[in-house]
């Protein structure tokens, strides 16, 4: 059976993300849904969109969430 | 480290996020890992120069995707003439061989379609021609943003006789990133 459209979208979409975009470091290997890729052996720290996502949220949400911390 | 696909359609929602707030964005691809910040400014300042001049090619533009999936399935072992089982699997892969050629053309030729049909507002487009069985066409389109709305729809009314088109995007530019 042929995928719907929704699942070409995601068949082409997946594609890009794993196959294209520029390649900044090629060092390491994961695994992407069980498929053996490159070896890693590295932590993540990237807060630039963190804060963006941050500005994003409505600030009624933000001080929502505040005052329930 | 395990990541799933929600990992990658995570990173999509982010480096989206990301396209829609600047003029020009280079995603990078699923996953990129760096230890630290420090890291990751290291290696963006050692290729500054190379990424500034792709910034430059995508600025102002998107990227959309057209599928192209036959209707039409092609018959793996075609039905030949032949007496012999060794001439029946010669002609067999003759045909079959052929009718795949006959098939990538035709595939070139919608391909060409949809770029003519684009028209000015394209700026690169990127084929893979007869990827699967089913699939006849996958076309990657740089395209201006303010027109990627209205290409869309124009190529979503695209017919050809033997495949149907699908159009995904807009998107960030995956395709012309790197």
């Amino acid at each position: 059976m042929l995928p719907t459209d929704e699942e070409f979208t995601l068949l082409e979409l997946t594609d890009r993300l794993l196959n294209r975009g520029v390649v900044l470091a090629g060092e390491a290997v994961i695994s992407v849904a069980g498929v053996d890729l490159i070896y890693l052996g590295l932590n993540v720290v990237l807060t630039a969109v963190e804060n963006l996502r941050t500005r994003r949220e409505p600030a009624a949400l933000r001080n929502h969430d505040a005052a329930e911390d | 480290m395990q990541l799933s696909k929600a990992d990658a359609l995570r990173h999509h929602a982010d480096v989206t996020l990301v396209f829609e707030t600047v003029e020009a964005c280079l995603p990078a691809r699923f996953p990129t890992l760096f230890a630290d910040e420090a890291s990751l400014g290291a290696e963006l300042e050692r290729r500054g120069r190379e990424l500034a001049t792709a910034l430059d090619a995508v600025r102002g533009a998107c990227e959309l995707g057209v599928t192209a999936v036959w209707t039409n399935p092609e018959i793996a072992s075609p039905e030949v003439d032949a007496a012999a089982p060794g001439m029946r699997y010669m002609l067999q892969r003759q045909a079959a061989i052929g009718g795949s050629e006959r098939r990538r053309l035709r595939a070139v030729e919608v391909a060409e379609a949809l770029e003519r049909e684009a028209g000015s507002g394209l700026r690169r487009a990127r084929r893979r021609v007869c990827p699967s069985t089913e699939v006849a066409l996958s076309l990657a389109l740089l395209v201006e943003r303010q027109a990627a709305a209205e290409l869309k729809q124009k190529l979503e009314r695209q017919t050809q006789r033997d495949v149907r088109i699908l159009v995904h995007g807009p998107w960030p530019p995956y395709t012309f990133a790197g």
